[in-house]
């Protein structure tokens, strides 16, 4: 034994120090596409139950990572979806969760437009999710290619949940963008490796993903939506009425999609919201008011 | 099915050449991860390659140089502003090393630091002996639900604002129950500093990105096992002398928790020792002698530092080598079978005979046939012995075990 490295007056050198003294590459991994993500290059993702799984309950999140989302997206691969699976994993919202993270791009401008990890049961998620590589294009078209997580689920996930059980998964995209209507055969066949007849429409790959998942949105009230929200939902509601949510502080991204989950397993809304400390109750009832159907009940 | 497991653990005040036994087991096991089953980078555990490279390895496991992975479990205690100088001194050499660590590991602070070298400077001549890195004021803090930081916390959003909660709270609660009125200038500026902060959060956003989170239920999937403990029995928090111990369980307790978590059935277990007792710093050291006749000490790891003071020596006392190993192997062992054995090193430094005591009685030994007297004496087999500070130096009793490890 016998490390002694840092005297007293080291302190000033510590602080001293750059903070970036050393080189981003260093620093932080990724600087392209990994293959083992690039979903033109595996066949399917597959949740399995095992011994210590035996009820598996796929779950998919994806989030927005183009250049319009800005600091949130960096924040949010980094930290926040880790913060969230990890609540997912410990709360158990459903039985043996398994995650799988997706980082949504512009079909339209980006190189690598979607990026899936595998699916996960415990938090050695955490590392693929800080492989993921934030490519930071998009925006300027009023539009990302969300359409493209909801074919991700319907064309190259298999999970022993729905084949096996009948019972769905869970599929949430994450962003603060209008949706671009679906997908090009061009952009099918570039981000799937598949060769489609034709293009799709967001209604038919949501429709397609509907068939094995509850699908959800949630708008982040940031970047493009602080601005022009109704634009934002004009193109969501339509979509996926009474399951677009917004939310008003990205940070508690892993308190609301946890309630969502809970409230669509049947419990009550006000009691999942009541059930966060602090703050976060304020934003997760926040959220979860905006639902048409709660807009509907009577006010005393 | 039986998985099976190596360990080494140092069975006194720790400098036994645990560092040495891992990279002879990493390097006869093939795809070995070596796992940090105690302590934190307040470690230092030699390795010299057969090419002559040498590191002190306090973060990173002793089999990085014979290709093995690391993995820090859940009783290691992560310290984020040293592990890149770590990883930039190995890259030096050529080594880089695959890292994974269970999400509970304990994290380490700038103000932990901050307080143990505050504590340390307020003992003057009575320290303790501590490294002066913060370890055992992270184990305190971790006590306190509010105040605790771990390895999965360092994604959370408000980590930010959990620093500053520990910083403006836990600080002054601490220094006041230590009864710490003022502190040295350096210490209050790095205190009072939002730079320490900043700082520190971009070394834990780089540490989060050369560690795998992993937990220690998986460990077997990243390869065969070899545990490897730090500090020795004689530092244990439980069986050491208080208050000159180290916080944590040095022997086989947290070992046997990981491998019962793992599905680990089968331990096989190796107690170093030198041919003589070393200790650092403050604590009792029976039979203490200012030099060792008989014995030429080399130690280039252990230069005086301002913490520990220098290296004190002691003949090796069977007495007490047995009973702490005994001792250890008593611990319930949750079904767990473990074989023990011991290694004997610094044979090399050793004249033609030298002094062992074993309780009152003094005796000597021939270096040629030391280790197996020292190990008939202290009741084990022997493994290992060591003529020199490289693997190829280690003469081998282990071989057998690791050669049936591999073909498994």
């Amino acid at each position: 034994m016998g490390m002694g490295r840092f005297s007293t007056t080291d302190w000033a050198a510590y602080n001293a120090r750059h903070v970036d003294g050393r080189s981003r590459s260093e620093v932080f991994g990724a600087t392209g596409i990994d293959p083992q993500f690039d979903p033109a290059r595996f066949a399917t993702r597959e949740s399995r139950d095992s011994a210590y799984n035996p009820q598996s309950t796929p779950i998919i999140l994806a989030s927005d990572v183009t250049g319009s989302m800005g600091m949130i997206a960096h924040e949010l691969m980094r930290g926040g979806l880790i913060t969230l699976t990890s609540e997912i994993y410990d709360r158990r919202p459903v039985s043996d969760p398994h995650i799988m993270v997706a980082a949504i791009g512009d079909a339209y401008t980006d190189a690598a437009p979607l990026q899936a990890t595998q699916f996960e049961a415990d938090i050695s998620l955490a590392s693929q999710i800080r492989a993921l590589w934030l490519e930071g294009n998009g925006g300027g078209n009023d539009g990302e290619s969300y359409s493209a997580a909801h074919l991700l689920a319907a064309l190259k996930t298999s999970t022993d949940a729905f084949e096996r059980r009948g019972r769905k998964g869970y599929l949430f995209t994450i962003g603060d963008e209008p949706v671009h209507n679906g997908l090009t055969a061009e952009q099918i066949a570039r981000i799937f490796g598949i060769e489609p007849p034709r293009g799709l429409t967001a209604r038919e790959c949501l429709a397609m993903a509907q068939r094995s998942y509850e699908v959800f949105h949630i708008v982040i009230r940031e970047g493009y939506a602080a601005t022009r929200l109704e634009r934002v939902l004009a193109s969501w509601q339509p979509l996926l009425p009474g399951r677009t949510f917004v939310l008003d502080d990205h940070r508690r991204i892993a308190e609301l999609v946890v309630s969502i989950i809970e409230i669509t397993e049947g419990r009550d809304a006000g009691e999942v919201a009541a059930s966060w400390p602090g703050a976060a109750a304020a934003v997760v009832a926040k959220a979860i008011g905006e639902r048409p159907k709660r807009r509907l009940l009577p006010l005393f | 099915m039986s998985t099976r497991a190596q360990a080494v653990i140092g069975a006194l005040y720790g400098d036994e050449g645990k560092g040495l036994m891992v990279d002879r087991l990493a390097a006869a096991t093939p795809g070995a991860v070596v796992v940090r089953s105690n302590g934190g980078a307040q470690a230092g555990h030699t390795v010299v390659d057969p090419a002559g490279l040498r590191h002190v390895f306090h973060h990173i496991g002793s089999g990085s140089f014979a290709g093995a992975a690391t993995h820090f479990s859940r009783f290691f205690v992560a310290h984020p502003m040293l592990l890149l100088d770590e990883l930039a001194d190995l890259s030096q050499l050529g080594v880089k090393p695959a890292i994974s660590s269970d999400p509970r590991a304990p994290v380490t602070t700038p103000f932990d630091v901050i307080i143990n070298q505050a504590l340390e400077l307020a003992r003057g001549t009575a320290r303790h002996g501590s490294c002066g890195l913060g370890f055992g004021e992270t184990i305190e803090r971790n006590l306190r639900p509010e105040f605790a930081l771990s390895t999965k916390d360092l994604f959370r959003p408000d980590l930010h604002a959990r620093l500053v909660s520990i910083r403006d709270a836990w600080v002054p609660l601490r220094l006041a129950a230590l009864g710490i009125t003022a502190l040295p200038t350096e210490l209050t500026t790095a205190l009072a500093d939002d730079t320490t902060i900043a700082r520190f959060e971009a070394d834990c956003a780089a540490y989060l990105d050369h560690v795998t989170l992993w937990p220690d239920r998986r460990l077997c999937e990243r390869g065969t096992v070899i545990f490897e403990a730090a500090q020795g029995l004689g530092l244990d928090q439980d069986r050491g002398v208080f208050p000159h111990v180290t916080r944590s369980n040095t022997g086989l307790a947290n070992i046997l928790a990981i491998a019962a978590e793992a599905g680990i059935t089968e331990l096989d277990t190796t107690y170093a020792t030198r041919c003589y007792t070393t200790r650092h710093g403050a604590g009792p050291l029976k039979g203490e002698v200012a030099t060792l006749p008989g014995i030429s000490v080399v130690d280039p790891t252990n230069a005086p530092n301002e913490w520990q003071g220098c290296l004190r020596l002691a003949p090796l006392d069977l007495g007490l080598l047995r009973e702490a190993i005994t001792r250890d192997l008593t611990l319930d062992r949750d079904g767990i079978t473990v074989s023990a054995g011991l290694a004997v090193t610094c044979l090399d430094q050793a004249d033609d005979g030298f002094a062992v005591t074993d309780c009152e009685e003094v005796m000597r030994l021939d270096p040629a046939k030391a280790a197996s007297d020292i190990a008939d004496l202290v009741g084990l087999p022997l493994r290992a012995e060591s003529w020199g500070p490289r693997r190829g130096d280690v003469r081998l009793h282990v071989d057998a075990a690791a050669a049936e490890i591999a073909v498994q």
